[in-house]
């Protein structure tokens, strides 16, 4: 099945992959040579997403599963994923901020605003609590939630087209 | 720079008999023999301007010591210790606060707002603001943060000006028994009582200064001299003791009932890192002054000529003098690990680099049961074999006009014994054996030392003085033999967990492949 992507959003050609059941939501930005694989269940991304060069976010079977369970994979709204970031997490909420080269497993659930540091590995079974951050040493809550990326994402969108190829979006904006 | 990542592979013999790799020694040129010197054995000098490495303000000791060393504008975050950055924001407030009362008590939403910038504090690495722990934003910077006062800085003042009576007195006690008799003492202490006192007839006010040092400690020592009163006395009349805490406060029921949430509560380090506070939550913690720092430049503990001279314009951060050992002594690296063969001899390659500005010859020297194995606990136990003995030329690192070092010799001069030789580093081959112990087990690292004799031009050098009185004259060089103990630890000798042998990287291939044509 091919990928599902809604009009306003920016998929680049160039060595992205998008595998299996992929569904993603308007004005959502998509950097080059980016792995998006649902491999155990569809993937679908909200609105509005950053996510940057060699970000894998893959749904897979973890050794032992029942293969026949299906899992969805649902990424909210607002995220950051940046340069060389892993995500096999099911549930992502909305305005999350995962740092370069950070890993995030399976049995975590990210809730919202929440940041992955730079080179943070979480494969623990938990719920993140709202505005948690996790650096390199530490974890703490913080007060609020991390500043909005939306203009870097606006720039971003404007830049990119002059650069770059884009897939043609396929599905029409869900009222 | 691979020099620093890997380099305690390969280790120097200082003159104070330590080993140290090449990167953290210095030389000194007016010593002879030259010696290599490490930070162990040199003379740290602390330069007397103190700055802020961040906004580059600059001070002197006086009045660093005023502010405590602390930089007024420059934060480090308290919870991790990176630099806070300063981020502006807007804020609409009503045009005047008359308005704004207006506006509370109409709740008109028309009221004209008026952007207004603040301020706040924020760690790019973990995300710590100053809003988060409700610091409020302020209106203009750099001078908006204030410091927090420690509330114990009264009772720190009294003890310190204490301790400076009591140190007076100590001091003149300390006289008395220099000068024992009655009658001598007078002539230095007594000071005003004393009509005979010498000091009293100088009449051409030689003795001023000492006089006046004099004066001082006879005032604080005539208050007290008593020697009846103990210092410890003397002390308890000046301060209030400090007083033994019995009772504390019973912990609140929250803490048996709630659970804890270690998030809210700082680490050791966090509480350590602001010894006036300690904060021990994180709501508590306060932004960290930066420190004032000084450059330190280094001298030769043998002869007190500099080795190490920083320039003393801050924001530079070149060297007036610099005499770094890499830029002297051949860098010796390993180039190939092989499958070790115990008691067997294994083919190794070691590159020599050159980085002083001329050319270098050297020689390899076998050190067997030299009284250095066994210093620093270094335990060589394997024989490293050098097939040439003669000396090898290394150009210098910019050959642009001079002869290459590979037409002044051969390889066939040399035997095949320079594998490789490309501007300023050469390979070579040698023999390592690990040898089994005395008790029959097999050593778990391969471990050798040989001595590399190296040979320079170096320019004359005597003192600083005469050459700048023969400046103009041609500068004489002088040959310098000086042999090196270099210490190679090749690793452990089973290649285990991951280490694999190193083979022979394709340049030297290449080069070798070259040579045969």
């Amino acid at each position: 099945m091919s990928a599902q992507i809604a009009q306003g959003a920016l998929v680049c050609e160039d060595r992205v992959e998008l595998v299996g059941d992929v569904t993603i939501g308007t004005r959502t930005l998509i950097h080059p040579s980016v792995k998006i694989i649902a491999e155990a269940g569809p993937v679908i991304i909200g609105e509005n997403n950053l996510i940057e060069e060699q970000t894998v976010i893959v749904n897979k079977f973890k050794e032992g599963d029942d293969r026949n369970n299906i899992k969805v994979m649902i990424i909210g709204d607002n995220n950051v994923f940046e340069v060389g970031t892993y995500s096999e997490a099911l549930k992502i909420g909305d305005n999350n901020i995962f740092e370069c080269k950070s890993k995030v497993g399976r049995e975590v659930t990210v809730s919202n605003g929440c940041i992955i540091g730079a080179m943070c590995e979480l494969n623990t079974n938990e719920i993140l609590q709202d505005n948690t951050i996790i650096t390199v040493k530490q974890r703490r809550i913080a007060n609020e939630k991390p500043q909005s990326q939306l203009s870097q994402l606006d720039f971003l969108s404007k830049l990119l087209t002059n650069f770059q190829k884009f897939k043609k979006p396929n599905t029409t904006v869900r009222t | 720079m691979a020099t620093l990542i890997d380099s305690n592979k390969v280790k120097y013999l200082c003159s104070c008999k330590r080993l140290k790799p090449l990167s953290y020694l210095y030389y000194c040129k007016y010593c002879k023999p030259l010696t290599l010197k490490c930070k162990d054995c040199v003379i740290h000098e602390i330069d007397q301007k103190f700055f802020c490495t961040n906004c580059l303000d600059n001070k002197v000791q006086k009045e660093v010591m005023a502010v405590k060393y602390k930089c007024s504008s420059c934060f480090n975050c308290p919870n991790c210790k990176n630099l806070l950055l300063t981020r502006a924001s807007s804020v609409k407030v009503p045009k005047d606060s008359a308005a704004s009362n207006q506006s509370l008590e109409q709740q008109s939403p028309q009221t004209p707002q008026q952007p207004q910038k603040v301020y706040y504090l924020i760690c790019v690495f973990c995300r710590w603001t100053t809003r988060e722990v409700g610091i409020p934003d302020v209106t203009s910077v750099p001078d908006g943060w204030k410091l927090l006062e420690n509330p114990f800085s009264k009772r720190v003042q009294e003890l310190t000006e204490a301790y400076k009576v009591i140190a007076a007195r100590e001091k003149l006690e300390k006289d008395r028994k220099k000068f024992p008799t009655l009658k001598r003492r007078s002539l230095y202490i007594s000071g005003s009582s004393a009509s005979s006192s010498i000091l009293h007839s100088d009449k051409y006010g030689i003795l001023a200064p000492a006089q006046k040092r004099l004066a001082v400690t006879a005032s604080i020592g005539n208050q007290n001299l008593d020697p009846q009163i103990t210092i410890e006395q003397q002390f308890k009349s000046l301060i209030k003791p400090a007083e033994t805490v019995d009772s504390f406060d019973e912990l609140p029921e929250d803490f048996f009932t709630k659970q804890s949430n270690i998030n809210s509560i700082t680490s050791i380090t966090q509480r350590h890192a602001n010894p006036d506070f300690q904060p021990s939550k994180t709501s508590e913690l306060y932004p960290l002054n930066k420190f004032y720092q000084s450059k330190e430049s280094k001298r030769c503990s043998g002869c007190e000529h500099n080795v190490l001279k920083p320039e003393s314009n801050i924001i530079s951060i070149k060297f007036k003098l610099h005499q770094m050992a890499v830029f002297l002594v051949p860098e010796v690296r390993i180039v190939t690990i092989p499958e070790w063969k115990i008691n067997e001899p294994n083919e190794v390659m070691l590159s020599v680099t050159n980085r002083y500005e001329g050319d270098v010859n050297i020689s390899f020297v076998n050190l067997a049961d030299d009284k250095v194995s066994n210093l620093s606990n270094f335990e060589a136990n394997a024989r490293i074999e050098f097939e040439y003995q003669d000396s090898v030329i290394i150009d210098r690192q910019d050959n642009s006009k001079v002869v290459p070092a590979q037409l002044k010799q051969t390889d066939e001069q040399t035997k095949g014994f320079v594998c490789f030789r490309r501007d300023n580093k050469i390979a070579v081959k040698c023999l390592v054996t690990p040898m089994t112990k005395p008790t029959n087990k097999e050593p778990d690292y391969v471990k050798c030392i040989f001595g590399l004799k190296c040979s320079i031009n170096m320019p004359e050098s005597s003192s600083p003085q005469i050459q700048s009185s023969s400046s103009g004259s041609k500068e004489n060089f002088t040959n310098s033999v000086i042999t090196h103990h270099v210490f190679v630890d090749f690793g452990p000798l089973k290649l285990e967990n991951g280490l694999k042998v190193v083979p022979k990287p394709r340049y030297i291939d290449d080069c070798l492949k070259t040579l045969v044509k």
